[in-house]
């Protein structure tokens, strides 16, 4: 053994003898200049140094940043109504489909068309709604949300949105991740990516649902390829709002604080030996879920509102309610949160059930949320909140002005079939324009004939409201850039203010 | 002691970068006269060692002039480097000339180019530094002279429909992107297009603009060209003209390439008009700032105070006071170092008091004042009064005093005031104009088209 040893030690010691600091000095000077050109070629590069004023993300991935362009808004309350309502019922007036009313429809609509259920020759379908003129605009308005006109000379109409999906998921997907596919940053990822999240206490991107899970699933608010920190902060209205987020039983605010501070004491410790910054983003990660348990139950607690302000949404405590999570969205905004997504659930009227049908679960779901909408819209605006917020309404696509004939039947209760090719959408807040419609479907709200625009179209246009050039927000993923509208879109300029 | 010798070493650099300097441009002059001079061989060796010991002493020089100096690492982080290459070049060329085995293989140019060039560059950026950026580059500027294109706003008209489209955006489109090659001084390819005859008469090829058949228009086709290819116009590491501006120019040629025309009768697609035109006054001041100091900058974040430029590249700054409850008048100091650069403002939720007004009279561009949730009273807000940047205030769940909505109209460029109070219905007791009502917005908005009735 010891024979092997000494000729290890001996290998050793030759092989030092030539890596020696004269071979280092004599043979790799110009390795050294190598790497010193090498990074004063980096400093060559043509791209202007400016200063960066903005904070510094190293230490806190969700440190706020500045966007690109001088933003018109700096939060997004997203009204999503899951399975798509009927614009035929709530803000495209179409006349002349009430003369069509049960008369069969003509072929040459139907040909060469996909539907999710219509097949053969289905009929017509008036509307289920009577209209009027309201608000000093003298926009359509449906009879079933009667609150709506205290604020329709507030909100912008897109009457000839488009989408090419017709499936509840991939259409989902698409209108929030810009793909119909799963694995793409929902819009709230990239916003809070881009812009961070301004408080300290609260995530920066929280996803409120009601009445069901949508169809699409968490991937609506997933982070895709971004960081993990960027996804969507579910809130539970009933019971606690984050899960695992409250001390155990036995374990006192104090002994949890003790906890977390000799955590972060040896991940401090760690850092100061590795000098790695994710250690810090750990240590800051730890110091936000421990000021969250007690920010999270504060902002979420509807009680302490004024009785006419919560009279207002019509919240119904303890429950879980779309009022309820319309007036956490405005508190949420008030507190800094970036972007609040909002799902209710149960808006996919076909006709083959009760809770399915334009004449019974559709009303329901009119007059459940048209109230909390409405007292969102004016809470906001009596804040000034409505000034610094874009507020979104819309489904993943719209409705068929066809009887809906499942199997070639039509079904017993009234209902439409889905419709990607023309539906209406709406935004309110600031830089937009307020009472206005862009946009046109023809007679009998089949397919838009003016000013269409598309799921990108919109989504570019909440970015640009933000303060971003769709086109040049990319994040690189599996090398190549990457951006929420792919390859479309355009900023839909004629409703901006 | 210690520092003050560090710092005296440091201000020593100017001269002895000198001595380098010196010793390599003798070098490089031996060196090209060698075959002349027998004993260059000796001399070259002693020239590049001592060159390379000078070399060394600037870069430590320098890099304390940096440390004390006040220097920003990204001013002179280029002429850092050029210096360290400088020196090893000079190192690895007294190498060579000691015969070190491993430069036996490279050329003797290699050093001398490489190191007349280094040279120079270094130089240069280090008088970049001392005399400033362009301490070069105006004088010969002047000399060609190039003068500066004026970037004309071509945005903020209201009346644009009975301008003519030429001379309102297709020439200052071509004044930005073009003119810099083709004008009366330098006309690349005899081009000329700083006015409307110019473009007429054309270039070496005749007329850029076909008056029968305009899309063979020679400008329709260079700018439709792909970048990459040669006749592509503006060239290639030229500023390139946006998508809505190629569009706009198409269409204008297509159009007859009228030079009267107003903008109306090109009946242009309402989108490209918008990225044009637009009668929206910019928001937020447009005057420039002092690019603020990026350490009190720091400081201010170092309270746990948001401080962020409301675009990418503007001095100007939102300032939140949101995660730092306990913010009160005296805290103002902290963000006093940069007041001018702050546009917006949000004190919600914090602890400030009225006194605080005397002092926000000093933020001569604030834009956006929040004092949402707080105890203002609203006693002396008639001092922001002189503040002529200032359009909303947002005064949501204060003490404020309904007596005070008086003193609202001296503040003369208020566009909004919000006013809602949870606890109590505030209204203003005085009779004044009808457009001074429409500023303050006292909230209590309802569904059922009635005033709310606060104490149930």
């Amino acid at each position: 053994m010891d024979d092997i040893k000494k000729l290890h030690n001996e290998f050793k010691k030759t092989n030092a003898r030539f890596n020696t600091r004269r071979h280092f000095l004599k043979d790799c000077t110009l390795g050294l200049g190598g790497i010193a050109l090498g990074s004063f070629l980096n400093s060559c590069s043509t791209k202007n140094i400016s200063f960066n004023y903005n904070a510094d993300r190293s230490l806190n991935p969700l440190a706020p940043i500045a966007p690109p362009f001088s933003p018109k808004v700096k939060s997004v309350i997203y009204l999503h109504m899951v399975g798509a309502p009927s614009q035929l019922e709530l803000f495209d007036y179409k006349p002349e489909l009430e003369k069509l009313h049960n008369k069969p429809c003509p072929e040459s609509l139907i040909t060469g068309k996909q539907f999710a259920f219509i097949e053969g020759i289905p009929n017509m379908l008036g509307p289920q709604a009577t209209f009027s003129r309201e608000g000093e605009s003298g926009n359509w308005i449906s009879n079933h949300i009667p609150h709506f006109k205290n604020i329709i000379d507030e909100v912008t109409f897109l009457k000839a949105v488009h989408t090419d999906q017709f499936n509840h998921g991939p259409a989902q997907l698409l209108m929030h991740t810009g793909s119909p596919r799963l694995g793409r940053p929902s819009i709230g990822s990239w916003v809070t990516y881009g812009l961070g999240s301004e408080s300290n206490d609260l995530p920066g991107f929280i996803v409120l649902t009601s009445g069901g899970t949508p169809d699409g699933g968490k991937s609506l608010w997933g982070n895709g390829f971004l960081p993990s920190i960027y996804q969507g902060v579910q809130c539970r209205s009933k019971g606690d709002p984050v899960l695992y987020l409250k001390n155990p039983k036995g374990v006192s605010q104090e002994l949890k604080k003790n906890i977390i501070g000799s955590i972060n004491q040896i991940n401090y410790n760690e850092y100061k030996k590795f000098n790695d910054p994710e250690v810090l983003t750990r240590i800051s990660q730890y110091e936000m879920a421990f000021r969250m348990q007690s920010s999270v139950p504060e902002v979420m607690n509807i009680n302490d509102e004024p009785k006419y302000i919560r009279d207002m949404y019509g919240v119904q405590p303890g429950k879980e309610s779309f009022a309820n999570n319309c007036l956490l969205a405005r508190k949420m905004v008030e507190k800094g949160v970036r972007f609040v997504q909002l799902y209710d659930w149960g808006w996919d009227s076909h006709g083959n059930g009760e809770a399915e049908s334009l004449r019974k679960g559709f009303l329901r779901k009119c007059k459940d949320s048209d109230r909390p909408i409405a007292a969102l819209i004016l809470d906001l605006k009596q804040r000034g909140l409505l000034d610094e917020t874009l507020v979104v309404w819309g489904g993943e696509f719209g409705r068929t002005p066809m009887w809906e004939n499942r199997a070639g039947v039509q079904n017993t209760l009234v209902g439409r079939d889905h419709q990607g090719e023309a539906f209406t959408m709406w935004m309110a807040g600031g830089g937009l324009k307020k009472g206005y419609v862009h946009g046109k479907t023809d007679e009998i709200g089949y397919r838009g004939i003016e000013g269409r625009v598309s799921v990108y179209d919109i989504q570019a246009t909440i970015l640009h409201l933000l303060g971003f050039d769709h086109e040049q927000f990319t994040y690189d993923f599996q090398g190549r850039p990457f951006r929420l509208t792919d390859v479309e879109g355009q900023v839909i300029r004629q409703i901006l203010a | 002691m210690l520092d003050d010798l560090l710092i005296l070493i440091g201000r020593f650099h100017p001269l002895i970068i000198h001595l380098p300097i010196g010793f390599i441009v003798l070098g490089i002059l031996i060196e090209l006269n060698s075959k002349k001079l027998k004993w260059s061989n000796d001399a070259l060796k002693f020239i590049f060692f001592w060159a390379t010991i000078t070399g060394i002493l600037s870069i430590v020089s320098g890099y304390l002039q940096y440390q004390n100096g006040g220097y920003l690492w990204q001013t002179v982080q280029n002429h850092f480097l050029a210096g360290i290459l400088t020196v090893i070049l000079s190192f690895s060329f007294y190498q060579k000339l000691i015969e070190n085995s491993f430069f036996k293989l490279l050329p003797r140019k290699l050093f001398t180019v490489g190191n007349s060039i280094v040279l120079l560059l270094a130089g240069h950026l280090g008088g970049n530094i001392t005399h400033g950026e362009e301490h070069l580059t105006e004088p010969i500027k002047n000399l060609a002279s190039f003068n500066k294109v004026q970037n004309k706003p071509i945005k903020y008209y209201n009346d644009y429909k009975e301008k003519p489209l030429f001379s309102s955006v297709i020439q200052p489109i071509l004044d930005e992107k073009c003119v810099k090659c083709h004008n009366s001084k330098k006309s690349s390819g005899k081009l000329k297009m700083h006015n409307s005859n110019e473009l007429i008469k054309g270039g070496r090829n005749g007329s850029i603009i076909n008056f029968e058949r305009p899309e063979m228009s020679e400008m329709y086709i260079r700018i439709h060209l792909p970048k990459d290819k040669k006749k592509h116009m503006p060239p290639k590491g030229g500023k390139q003209l946006t998508r809505e501006e190629i569009n706009l120019v198409s269409n204008w040629i297509k159009n007859g390439s009228s030079f009267k025309k107003s903008v109306e009768e090109f009946k242009l697609d309402e989108n490209l008009i918008n990225y044009f035109f637009t009668i929206e006054k910019p928001f937020y001041p447009t005057e420039n700032v002092a690019m603020p100091n990026i350490e009190s900058l720091e400081k201010v974040r170092a309270k746990n105070i948001l401080i962020n430029p409301i675009s990418k590249n503007s001095n100007f700054f939102s300032v939140n006071t949101l995660n730092y409850s306990e913010f009160r008048d005296i805290d103002l100091s902290i963000i006093s170092s940069v007041r001018e650069n702050i546009v917006n403002l949000d004190l919600s939720y914090s602890k400030i008091t009225d006194s605080i007004f005397f002092n926000l009279k000093y933020y001569t561009n604030l834009t956006v004042l929040k004092l949402n949730n707080t105890n203002i009273l609203g006693e002396n807000i008639d001092e922001l009064s002189q503040l002529k940047n200032l359009k909303r205030i947002y005064l949501v769940n204060t003490k404020f005093d309904a007596q005070n909505t008086e003193k609202l109209i001296r503040l003369k460029y208020l566009e909004k005031v919000y006013l809602f109070q949870e606890d109590r219905i505030l209204e203003t007791p005085l009779k004044s104009s009808k457009e001074f009502q429409e500023i303050l917005d006292f909230g209590n908005y309802s569904l059922n088209n009635s005033k709310q009735n606060k104490e149930s």
